[in-house]
């Protein structure tokens, strides 16, 4: 709650001109953000690239943001945008996916937990990047952005079974990968 | 009684999303709420969703670094340092296509344009268009010696029968008047068709 009025406050200053606000507005929602282009594109080079192209288009657009949507959910929008415009046009392939060494483990796991649990994770990762594009975008923006199931049926233009249909199905395979650890 | 039972499952199977994000209607809610406490397929499809959600927001997030982030915003808020994102999506897209395919589109981008341009420079120059009235002129040349020809076919057939006989002991005079005949028509059917009209 108290998060919320400085962002309106950061809103306001970025639509000034403030591109010290506007950092500080993105810098919220960085790693979401990061992590969504990341796993849309499975390439580092190209999400940062994507990263670029939204944030410009953001803060070119942040004339004609409403307040009464959801800061988030209007920046997620342009991110899916940018990054089904690159996987259209720039035909990205399936490359090796970009796999983070990086993971949480609890303190009290033995060795041998923590490798498992790694291994685990990594294997879901790639399971993630692995899913069928419709399945992995409606997955990711729902665990990404804030937006509703509703609202990514608005996004992807799709209508609203279709969306959730894709989400049993991905729920569905990432489950059997988690199964099979 | 299990049709019914079938079908709610069915529903859940969708709903559960809806369930699970707090966006169903109050009425719904208690229905699916009642529904789970007593069937264990669907039980199991809620815990699926639940553990595949938990287990991914165990997974570390990714992050650019904060430098390249600063790096970022001041390129996104100062839109006159274009060049600077051209020259990275140049970068990125040697990076994505490979040098070499890239060299191999290029190439193929220049050996187009190259032809468009040979086949501009092949078009027939001014100098073998004739204009219209030296075109004119030549019509009438062209006209005058048809006209000629026309005239010795004509005076071989009036003369046709009475020579004819003649002629068909002298069959020299007869091959050469069609010889020369026949290259007057070969020296105009060139004449013409060097012409471009």
């Amino acid at each position: 709650m108290s998060e919320m009025i400085p962002e309106a406050k950061l809103i306001q200053d970025s639509k000034n001109g403030d591109n010290s606000a506007f950092g500080k507005l993105i810098g919220i929602y960085r790693k979401n953000l990061f992590t969504y282009l990341l796993r849309m594109c499975k390439e580092r080079m190209t999400a940062e690239d994507l990263l670029q192209e939204t944030l410009i288009k953001a803060w070119k657009g942040l004339k004609s943001y409403n307040e009464q949507q959801k800061f988030s959910s209007w920046l997620f929008t342009i991110a899916h945008n940018v990054s089904i415009d690159a996987i259209r046009t720039r035909k990205i392939r399936g490359e090796t996916p970009y796999l983070s060494d990086k993971v949480d483990v609890a303190s009290d796991y033995t060795p041998h937990s923590e490798l498992v649990m790694t291994e685990s994770k990594v294997s879901l990762q790639r399971e993630v990047e692995n899913l069928p594009a419709d399945q992995r975008q409606v997955f990711l923006l729902r665990q990404h952005s804030a937006l509703s199931f509703k609202e990514i049926a608005e996004v992807m233009n799709q209508p609203l079974n279709t969306v959730l249909s894709h989400m049993h199905y991905a729920i569905k395979k990432l489950r059997r990968c988690l199964n099979e650890e | 009684m299990k049709s019914k039972r079938k079908t709610i499952c069915e529903e859940f199977k969708k709903e559960v999303f809806l369930f699970q994000e707090g966006s169903l209607p109050e009425e719904r809610i208690g229905l699916i709420e009642h529904h789970l406490g007593i069937c264990r397929s669907c039980q199991a499809v809620y815990k699926d969703l639940r553990d595949v959600i938990g287990a991914y927001k165990n997974l570390a997030k990714e992050d650019v670094d904060e430098s390249r982030f600063n790096y970022m915003i001041r390129k996104s808020t100062d839109l006159e340092i274009l060049p600077w994102k051209f020259a990275q999506k140049r970068k990125s897209l040697i990076e994505m296509f490979g040098f070499y395919k890239l060299s191999l589109g290029g190439a193929a981008v220049a050996a187009a344009m190259i032809l468009i341009i040979i086949s501009f420079l092949s078009e027939p120059s001014v100098d073998n268009k004739l204009p219209y009235e030296l075109l004119d002129w030549n019509g009438d040349k062209i006209e005058s010696k048809i006209e000629q020809i026309e005239n010795q076919i004509i005076s071989l057939k009036s003369d046709e029968w009475e020579i004819y006989i003649v002629r068909k002991n002298k069959k020299e005079s007869w091959n050469a008047t069609l010889k020369n005949i026949r290259s007057q028509i070969e020296e105009l059917k060139k004449t013409t068709n060097n012409k471009e009209l």
